[in-house]
Formats: C-alpha cells, sequence, structure tokens
C-alpha cells in the first residue's frame, strides 16, 4: 500500500514542470562545478609544484587536497608554504589570484551547491505535498480507502525522496566519474571512501529539508501560504544562523585580531635586531624572539580555539552549520583539519628550529598526514550526522503529528 | 429485512467555533438503497459525509460502516464504502486509466489490468480516446464520469457521493444518475447529498431534508407519490429557524 | 482608476500571511544585525586604538629607520558604516599564519545579504502570483470586464506591489537607525546617513525589478504554482549561481600567470640572473680597465694592495677608477633586472586587471551583482576602497619617505660617524597617516553605472511584464 502511494508520486513527479525544472538545475550546476572546481585544483596544483621544496630545506607544504574540487574550504590556506627561518615562521604563496571579484562569492562548490540550492529544491518538493493535494480533492479519495494517514505520508516521503535522490547520485557520480579519468587528479582510496560518506551526509542534508517541507505542508491548509514560510525558514536557516553563531561567539570570546597579533611580532623582532646589532648577541635575541612569539602564539592560539568551539556550538543551532563541519571535516579541508596542519607546522618548527639558528644545511621532510576518518568522526563529524539525523526524524515525527491531525476536508 | 450497510446513530457535531452543525442525526441505507439527503448551503449534509468517512470525530454518537464503527476501526470500515467527492481535480498529469489504476490498488483491488478499466470507464460512457488522455484537460462532467468509476471498480457495498452533479448540464446529470441507478440495482448503499431536488425526487429511495444540522423529514418514495417535494422542501426553507 | 488598483493592491498585500511574515521577519532581522555589528564595530575601534598606543609605546624606545617599514606602515581603521556594510573588509590575512578560517567558513552577515536574499526573495513571493493567481481565483477577468485597461492595470500592480513591500523594509530600517542613533559610541557623519540613504534607493531599484520580474513570470504562466517554480528557478541563477561563476568564466577567457609563478621569476630575476648578469659586466669593465692600466692586472693579495694604494698615487687613481665602474656594473645589472621585474610585473598587473574587468563586468548579468558592488562601494567597504587605500598609502609612504631623509641629514649633521639607519630615534614628529573615506560625491560617481544597469533592469523587466500582460489570456 505504501509503496502504491510512493510509485505514484514517482510517476506524477516524472510528470511534472516542477521536476523537469529541477533536473535541469541539478545537471547544469553539478556538471559546471565539477569543471570548474576541477580546473581550480589543477591550477592550485601546478602553483604546488612551483613551491614544492627540496628535500632537505625548512619548509613545510602540504600539497592541495583532490577532495577540495567537492568541499574548497580552506584548502587554498592549507597548501600555504612555511619556510621556518630565525624569524620564526614565514608564509609564503598565500595568495593565489589578483582578481578581487573571486572574494565577493562564494566558490561554487559541491558543498555550496547542495547546502543552498538543493535545500531549498527539497523543500520545494516536500512544501505542497499535502496542502496541494488536499486542494485537489485527491486526499480526501485517498483517505476514504483503508489506507491509514501514516502511510500516505512516509509513501510520499519516499516516494519524493527517491525523485531527489536518484538523479543527485546519478549526476554526481557521474562527475566523479569524469573527473577521474584525468590522470592528473588522484583519488585513491582516501578520497574514494571520504567522498562516498560526503555524498551519504549530502543526501541525509537533502532527506531534512524534504522532510521540512512537508513538515510546513502537513501544517498548512494553503500552499500559497506555505511557500512564504518555507522560503523565509530556508533563508534564515541557510544563511543567517550558521554565520550569526559566528558573530555572537566574537562578541563573548575576546580574541586579539590577526592584525594585532602580526604586529606585536613584528615589533618584538624589529625591536631584538635593533639590540642584537648593539650587543651582536645574536643567538640571544633570536631566541627570545622565539619565546615571545611562542608564548604569543600560544596565548592566541588558545583563545582562537575558544572562539572557534563556541562559535560552533552556537552555529550548530541550524543543521546547516553542522553539515559545514561535517563534510568539510571528512574532506579534510575544514577549520579542524587546518588546525591540526598548523599544530604540525609548529611542531616541525619547534624540531628543527635551533638548527635553523645555527644555520646548517641540512633539515628532515616534512610531510601532513590528514586525520584519519575515526579522528574526525569522533572529534564531532559523528555528532553534526547524528544532529541531522535528528532532525531528519524530529521533522518527521511533526509531520506525522500534523498530518493525523489534518482537516481533510 | 437486511441490516443497513450505513447507520448513523444519535450523529452530533459541534465546531470548535461552537457551531453545532449536526444535532443528533439518525439515519440508515439499506443494501439497494438510495437515500438523498437534501438541504440548504451549511445544513450538515457534507458533515454527515465527513462523519462517515471519519475526516473528523464526531462529538456524540457513532457512525457505522458494515456495523464497523468508523472511530474505533477506520481502515476496517473504509474497505466498505466508496466515495465521490464534489468537485475532483483528480491528478491532472495523470490519464483517466492512470488514476483509476491507483486508486483500485488503494480501494485494495490489486490484480486488474487495462481491459478491467477500460470496461468500467466505458460503463460509465467516458469516450474511449478520453481513457488514455490526461485528466487535467478534462472537462467538469468527464471528471465526475472518472470519480464514479473510481467508485465502481472499487465495487464497495456503499457507495457516499458529495453533491455529485452540481456543476454539471443536463444531460450529464441524468447520466450520471442513470448509472447510479444500475448501481442500486445492483444492491450498493448509497447516501447522497443534493440540492438537486428534481432529480432527487427521480432517483432516490429515500429522501431526508436537513435544515441547520437535523433531520427534520424524512420521506419515502410511494410516500412522495402524494405530496410535492418541491412544495414540501421551500416551506421549510422558508420557514422560521428551528428552536435551540 | 490606477490608484484604485494601486489601493487594492497595497491592501490585498497587507492583509496576507505573507506580509505578516515577511514584516515580523525583517523587523526582529534588521535591528539585530544592526545590533550585533555595532557591538562588534565597537569591539574593533577598541581593539585598533589598543594597537596604535601599543605601537606608540614601541616607537618611543626602539624606532629606527632600517626596520621601520614592518612595523610603521598604513592599516585601515574601523569605519561607523561597519556598523552596517561588511562587504569585503573581513580580514582573512592570508599572508599571516594565524589566518582567520572563519570568514571563509562562514561569512558575516550584513545588510548587503538582507537585500539581495530576503528581499528579492519577497518581491518574487508577491508578484509570482500577482497575475497567474488572479486568474485562478477569476478576479482578473473581473478586473477586465470595466473600463480600464491592461496597461493601468499593471502598472497599479508594480507601484502597489513595491509600496507593500517598501513598508516593512523601510520601518525595520528605521529601527535600526534609532539604535544607531541612541548608540552612545557610534557616531555617524553627514555623509555617512547620505550613503545609507543612496543604499536604500539602490534597494528599491534592486526590489521593483525583481517585483517586475516576478509580474512577467507570474503573466507567462497559467497557474500559481508553475509560476513559482519558474521565478524560483530564475532566482536561484541570479542570485546563487550567475555572481558566483563569472570569476571563474573569466578566467577561462583571460588567463593570468599565477601570482606564485611571478613571485618565483622574481626572485629569480634578482637574484642568481642578477649576479650572473653583475659578474659578466664587471668582468667585461675589468677587462676594459687593465686595457687601459695594465698593471691592474697584477694578483695581489689584500694587504698588498692596500699598501700599493697608500704608496703608489697612480695606482690609486686606477684602483679607485675600477672600483668605480665595478659599482656602475653592478648598477647597470640591477637597472636591467629591475626593469624586467617591473615589466614582468606590469604584465601581471594588466592580465589580472583585465581578468577582473572581465569577471566584474560577467557578474553584472546578474542584478545582485550590480546591487553588491553598489552597496560596498558607497560604504567604502569594495574593492573601490582598496584602490582608494592604496593611493592614501602611496601618498604616506613619499611623505614618510621625505621625512626619513630629512631626519637622517638631522642625525648626519649632529653626528657624521653615526650609524644612521640602525639608531633608535624619536620619530614622534612623524607625519601620520590619516585616513578620511573617499569623499561620497565620489563614491557616488563611482557607482553611478550600477545604479544605471539597475534602472535598466527595472525598465526591461517592466516593459516585458508590460508587454506579457497585454497579451495575456485571461479566461
Amino acid at each position: 500500500m505504501t509503496w502504491n502511494i510512493a510509485k505514484k508520486e514517482i510517476v506524477s513527479n516524472l510528470l511534472s514542470y516542477k521536476f523537469f525544472i529541477v533536473i535541469l538545475l541539478m545537471v547544469i550546476l553539478v556538471f559546471t562545478s565539477f569543471f570548474i572546481m576541477h580546473r581550480d585544483f589543477k591550477e592550485r596544483l601546478s602553483d604546488y609544484h612551483l613551491i614544492k621544496p627540496g628535500p632537505e630545506d625548512p619548509i613545510a607544504v602540504n600539497p592541495p587536497n583532490p577532495l577540495s574540487i567537492f568541499v574548497k574550504g580552506l584548502d587554498e590556506a592549507m597548501a600555504r608554504s612555511y619556510e621556518i627561518s630565525r624569524i620564526g615562521i614565514d608564509v609564503k604563496a598565500g595568495k593565489q589570484s589578483g582578481n578581487i571579484i573571486f572574494s565577493y562569492f562564494s566558490a561554487p562548490d559541491f558543498m555550496y551547491l547542495t547546502r543552498v540550492i538543493l535545500s531549498l529544491v527539497a523543500l520545494l518538493f516536500g512544501f505542497d505535498q499535502i496542502s496541494r493535494e488536499r486542494e485537489k480533492g485527491t486526499l480526501k479519495l485517498m483517505l476514504s480507502n483503508p489506507v491509514s494517514r501514516a502511510k500516505v505520508l512516509i509513501g510520499k516521503w519516499i516516494g519524493n525522496f527517491l525523485c531527489l535522490a536518484v538523479p543527485f547520485i546519478f549526476v554526481t557520480l557521474i562527475g566523479f566519474a569524469f573527473m577521474n579519468l584525468d590522470p592528473g587528479v588522484s583519488f585513491e582510496s582516501f578520497g574514494l571512501v571520504r567522498f562516498g560518506l560526503i555524498l551519504l551526509v549530502s543526501l541525509i542534508y537533502i532527506s531534512l529539508f524534504l522532510s521540512l517541507g512537508m513538515l510546513i505542508s502537513a501544517f498548512s491548509k494553503r500552499t500559497a501560504a506555505s511557500i512564504v514560510i518555507l522560503l523565509f525558514i530556508w533563508a534564515i536557516v541557510v544563511f543567517i544562523i550558521p554565520n550569526l553563531g559566528t558573530l555572537v561567539a566574537r562578541q563573548i570570546v575576546d580574541v586579539p585580531s590577526v592584525r594585532a597579533l602580526s604586529e606585536k611580532r613584528d615589533q618584538i623582532w624589529t625591536r631584538e635586531v635593533l639590540l642584537g646589532i648593539q650587543d651582536r648577541n645574536w643567538s640571544d635575541h633570536y631566541n627570545r624572539i622565539s619565546q615571545e612569539n611562542n608564548m604569543l602564539e600560544e596565548d592566541y592560539r588558545n583563545k582562537f580555539n575558544r572562539l572557534i568551539r563556541f562559535s560552533k556550538n552556537i552555529n550548530r543551532i541550524s543543521p546547516v552549520a553542522s553539515y559545514i563541519y561535517a563534510v568539510s571535516d571528512i574532506a579534510g579541508t575544514g577549520i579542524g583539519e587546518e588546525g591540526s596542519l598548523k599544530r604540525e607546522v609548529i611542531r616541525y618548527k619547534n624540531q628543527i628550529f635551533p638548527d635553523v639558528i645555527e644555520q646548517k644545511e641540512n633539515f628532515p621532510n616534512f610531510s601532513y598526514r590528514y586525520r584519519s576518518l575515526s579522528q574526525v568522526f569522533t572529534r564531532g563529524t559523528l555528532f553534526d550526522t547524528a544532529w541531522l539525523l535528528f532532525f531528519n526524524i524530529l521533522f518527521f515525527a511533526l509531520s506525522y503529528l500534523g498530518m493525523v491531525r489534518y482537516d481533510v476536508r | 429485512m437486511e441490516k443497513p450497510i450505513l447507520k448513523a446513530h444519535d450523529l452530533s457535531k459541534r465546531y470548535e467555533d461552537g457551531v453545532l452543525a449536526l444535532d443528533h442525526l439518525n439515519l440508515d441505507v439499506r443494501p439497494g438503497e438510495v437515500f438523498c439527503l437534501l438541504g440548504a448551503n451549511g445544513a450538515g449534509k457534507t458533515t454527515t459525509i465527513n462523519l462517515f468517512l471519519n475526516f473528523i470525530p464526531p462529538t456524540t454518537g457513532t457512525c457505522f460502516i458494515n456495523g464497523i464503527d468508523v472511530t474505533k476501526d477506520p481502515l476496517e470500515a473504509k474497505k466498505y464504502v466508496a466515495f465521490v467527492s464534489e468537485n475532483v481535480m483528480l491528478y491532472g498529469n495523470f490519464t483517466a486509466r492512470q488514476n483509476l489504476d491507483f486508486f483500485a490498488k488503494l480501494g485494495g483491488r490489486e490484480n486488474l489490468d487495462k481491459e478491467d478499466y477500460h470496461q468500467v470507464m466505458r460503463r460509465v460512457s467516458l469516450q474511449e480516446k478520453a481513457f488514455e488522455q490526461r485528466v487535467k484537460n478534462f472537462s467538469k462532467g468527464m471528471r465526475q464520469k472518472l470519480g464514479i468509476s473510481i467508485a465502481i471498480i472499487k465495487d464497495a457495498p456503499a457507495i457516499l457521493l458529495d453533491e455529485p452533479t452540481s456543476g454539471l448540464d443536463p444531460k450529464a446529470a441524468s447520466e450520471f444518475l442513470e448509472i447510479l441507478g444500475e448501481l442500486k440495482q445492483e444492491g450498493k448503499a448509497i447516501l447522497m447529498s443534493t440540492h438537486d431536488i428534481f432529480r432527487a425526487k427521480d432517483i432516490a429511495d429515500r429522501v431526508g431534508i436537513m435544515k441547520e444540522g437535523r433531520l427534520v423529514l424524512e420521506r419515502t418514495r410511494e410516500e412522495l407519490q402524494y405530496e410535492d417535494l418541491v412544495k414540501i422542501y421551500i416551506d421549510y426553507m422558508r420557514a422560521e429557524p428551528l428552536a435551540l | 482608476m490606477v490608484s484604485s488598483i494601486i489601493k487594492k493592491e497595497i491592501l490585498n498585500n497587507v492583509f496576507s500571511l505573507r506580509f505578516s511574515v515577511t514584516f515580523i521577519l525583517l523587523l526582529i532581522v534588521i535591528p539585530v544585525m544592526f545590533f550585533i555589528l555595532g557591538d562588534d564595530y565597537v569591539r574593533r575601534v577598541d581593539e585598533y586604538s589598543l594597537r596604535q598606543s601599543e605601537l606608540e609605546n614601541y616607537l618611543k624606545n626602539y624606532a629606527h629607520f632600517n626596520r621601520i617599514g614592518g612595523v610603521l606602515y598604513p592599516s585601515q581603521p574601523p569605519i561607523p558604516m561597519h556598523a552596517l556594510v561588511r562587504g569585503l573588509s573581513a580580514e582573512v590575512n592570508m599572508e599571516e599564519f594565524h589566518n582567520d578560517p572563519l570568514p571563509i567558513m562562514f561569512p558575516l552577515i550584513d545588510l548587503t545579504l538582507i537585500i539581495t536574499v530576503f528581499l528579492g526573495l519577497a518581491a518574487l513571493l508577491f508578484s509570482y502570483d500577482s497575475v497567474a493567481g488572479e486568474k485562478e481565483d477569476g478576479t482578473l477577468k473581473l478586473i477586465l470586464s470595466n473600463r480600464i485597461s491592461r496597461s493601468k492595470v499593471i502598472l497599479g500592480k508594480v507601484v502597489g506591489g513595491v509600496i507593500t513591500l517598501l513598508i516593512p523594509f523601510i520601518a525595520s530600517l528605521l529601527l535600526g537607525m534609532l539604535f544607531i542613533l541612541a548608540h552612545p559610541r557610534i557616531s555617524w557623519s553627514g555623509e555617512d546617513w547620505g550613503a545609507l540613504g543612496l543604499i536604500v534607493f539602490g534597494a528599491v531599484l534592486y526590489i521593483s525589478l525583481f517585483y517586475c520580474l516576478g509580474l512577467f513570470i507570474s503573466s507567462r504562466h497559467h497557474t500559481s504554482s508553475s509560476s513559482i517554480m519558474t521565478a524560483l528557478f530564475v532566482w536561484v541563477l541570479f542570485v546563487l549561481v550567475i555572481p558566483n561563476l563569472s570569476p571563474y568564466a573569466a578566467s577561462l577567457v583571460v588567463k593570468t600567470p599565477s601570482n606564485i609563478k611571478i613571485a618565483r621569476e622574481v626572485d629569480r630575476l634578482t637574484d642568481t640572473e642578477r649576479d650572473q648578469l653583475g659578474i659578466r659586466l664587471s668582468n667585461e669593465r675589468r677587462q676594459e680597465m687593465i686595457k687601459k692600466y695594465s698593471f691592474l692586472a697584477e694578483a695581489l693579495t689584500e694587504e698588498e694592495r692596500d699598501r700599493r694604494i697608500a704608496e703608489d698615487p697612480e695606482y690609486k687613481q686606477a684602483y679607485t677608477e675600477l672600483r668605480q665602474e665595478i659599482q656602475q656594473a653592478w648598477d647597470e645589472a640591477n637597472q636591467i633586472q629591475s626593469k624586467k621585474v617591473e615589466d614582468l610585473r606590469r604584465d601581471l598587473e594588466l592580465k589580472e586587471s583585465a581578468q577582473t574587468r572581465l569577471s566584474r563586468s560577467l557578474s553584472m548579468i546578474s542584478p545582485l551583482s550590480n546591487l553588491v558592488y553598489l552597496v560596498t562601494d558607497l560604504s567604502s567597504t569594495g574593492m573601490k576602497n582598496r584602490e582608494y587605500f592604496d593611493r592614501l598609502r602611496t601618498a604616506w609612504y613619499s611623505s614618510f619617505g621625505e621625512y626619513r631623509e630629512r631626519k637622517i641629514d638631522e642625525m648626519r649633521r649632529q653626528n657624521p660617524a653615526v650609524d644612521t639607519w640602525n639608531t633608535p630615534v624619536d620619530m614622534s614628529d612623524r607625519p601620520a597617516f590619516l585616513y578620511r573615506e573617499e569623499p561620497l560625491a565620489d563614491r557616488f560617481k563611482n557607482t553611478l553605472v550600477y545604479f544605471m544597469i539597475l534602472v535598466v533592469f527595472n525598465l526591461v523587466f517592466f516593459t516585458a511584464a508590460f508587454l506579457s500582460f497585454v497579451r495575456y489570456d485571461v479566461r
């Protein structure tokens, strides 16, 4: 019985204008995004080959991550070159393009598409499920048969979810396969498994919005009313709340700005060099620079980590933030991974710094190992995924409540 | 006499805003019987049907379909009743047959084939070429025919109809009522709400006039041979509102 | 006649659920945004003063000309309009180890976002069923069965709809503005209010353009449910897709060499290649000198040479000449390489600005980009401000350069043996870097093109809606 209803939903969707628009949008966007981000990755990869350090240079560089094609995140920052000098860590190759227009708009990666556009699409699939059938009179007709309201709801949900998920998976996998053809981009098992997980989490995210849409439909009598509410909820949940948390957190956790930090470091360095010229006791001064910098940095890091944690907790009110955290952490381009890379670079610096001061020649290689999936999951991704699932269940349960009380007349 | 398939016992419904839509309604419909409910808008006709289908819960009283209490076991009860709504758009992107197929399966008729559907649609005089056409282009009359074919294919012992001929041209309306007559001969218990007193006179075995939630008058076909239904109806409509 | 249509549109909308929802939403979101951004602005002002006082402390004891460039440089202070618009002002600082990841992962919300996303969406939500929905309800036929032309009807719809939308927008803006006026630490100048006024005007153009678009779409559909689908599809393209794709599309057409590659090349040119060139040129000159003074070819130790210089005046003169020639050779090498570097950098700059211009133009296909550039440039948070700041900075650097020359001369006069580069100096009389926002008139001139494009969008969409409606099948 439920399957009959699901089948009816699927066929009905396939014949509808709405579905046509959605598929068109999906195909255009996914393929364009993959194409563009793939090129972007290739360019960054060729830049990496330019700045790759020699085997014994005191330079730490991490190559660009192929998964950044899907979740660009902080990969550009993570692919910078960190040269250990007597002053400390010297960052090179920070800015890839002088085209400022890039800074105005978010990168159109897979995460952006799913987070912003597919969430809207899923909402649009769900929002008129109940109210439209009521308006057409077919809801009454269905319920005059021996089929429970729960079955109707579940059947509708399954049918609509399949209509969304199957084309989505299909288009994504085709795009992914095309990309694999490029020998310059190798995903290996690391990339394949993680891409699969990203796809899975994205599906959970999409289904959450489908359920939200159906929830709204189960509580509104007229489709026209529900679409307004739906669109504003979408705009708030996708654009405002995830970013609001960061702003609020900054008010509460006092973190010095990066400018303040670098100004202090410059002041320390020039002061010590001036004093060094006067008394020629260079190693003393370099050590003092290093000491004070380390203190500054540790203080900054502590405060910054508090800020990150705080903002994370507030942002997560919106499941959209959880999606961002989960997907970027799995891809290895998120805040957590960047923090881990920086810790490794600092560790590397501390390891070779004494030799750098003494101006030795041969330094050990730096190579960064991404956090394993189990680490990623225990550090928060499991929570984020569970949170997304929770919202799925919550919205579905609420829709059931709405459906049960729904006035079908 | 056979037991009634449709039975309303002491049925009352007061809405949240205080309006008393039904006031201790008692009626029953037996197999092979057509019962027409007449009354002005808001008299309680549609509420009665909604209560039978468990779309809303009664304030007091019970509806029985085939002896089953509709609020206690709605899914079981709904096996025995088919419904034809007043103005049904159906699934516009589906063809007539696809609509029929879907609702047949919902109604429990699983293993029907195309020919079965075609037969039913022919029976209701739906044009052949419309069978595989999308419903969104159908006229009202065509949709009503499809609606009744949905009810026919379910093959349930009772049929509920809510203003089925409203908005139909005279030819379509009389075709529709012919079909109802056939169904009555087959032994279906039919409860129909309508404005159309003229046709009601022709088709009904029994007629009930509702006013402000009460069944104020009931007449059988024989009784109506001697009384002018139209006159009675209009008199009741003109009379003072009933006491609370 | 038109006025009764306008009145009907306004009343019909104002009593609808979507109006209440929009009103409440904007009434909450905009003032809250003012509040949070305003507080953040104050926090940043305080931090900026702190940084300035730390700098003063440093300068009291350790200011020396050799390395002052790393410590004393122009930086952009927070401006009062940051209480409303952030634009590009978020400091990501990719040149620092401690770059800030948050603005990349979670961009700031400001007035620009509210207008582009919420108001644009609201405009579509109010207009998508303005024609198709009235057809479904049967009221359109009723209206047109009277003595009123279709053009009056569509005009009335536009005016009524835009007025309706402006009510919640202006109301919530006023509430937010009250907050700024009442805030003890945020003071806006007349130019700031002027900029806000111009921004609001831009927002009005944006809202009405989307309203006309919605009307156009509505008059191409016969059901409101298909109308909303098309409207959202178009909205997604305009707001979420075209702007984001434009810089990437431009980079496909106008390729620029990567910054890193150029930096590499510059390093090579000023280091290894310069050294090679310098050595070659100075050897050539040495050979010439040796032809002139054959005794210079002798290989002497440093001691022997010093002795010879002290004893033999002829040798001394020849040697001095040699030194000069070698110095000139190295200067020449430096010059040649510098020119190469300059050419390389200029080429990069040309290509980059060409790509930037193309990206900007492509993005302007979407009305959203025009509004974003308009708002950010008027509030001094966009690319124009960067250019303006660069000009201010260059001017300061040259005046500081002059100051340095003067100070160094003074030091030398007082003590000829002093190390002018590495001695701490009192720099309290240095030229101050004062950042004032570009005058509003100039900012407005910069944004004139965006205003015009928004007006053009309005005309195009209105005309489209008009023509469509005139031929609309109301049956």
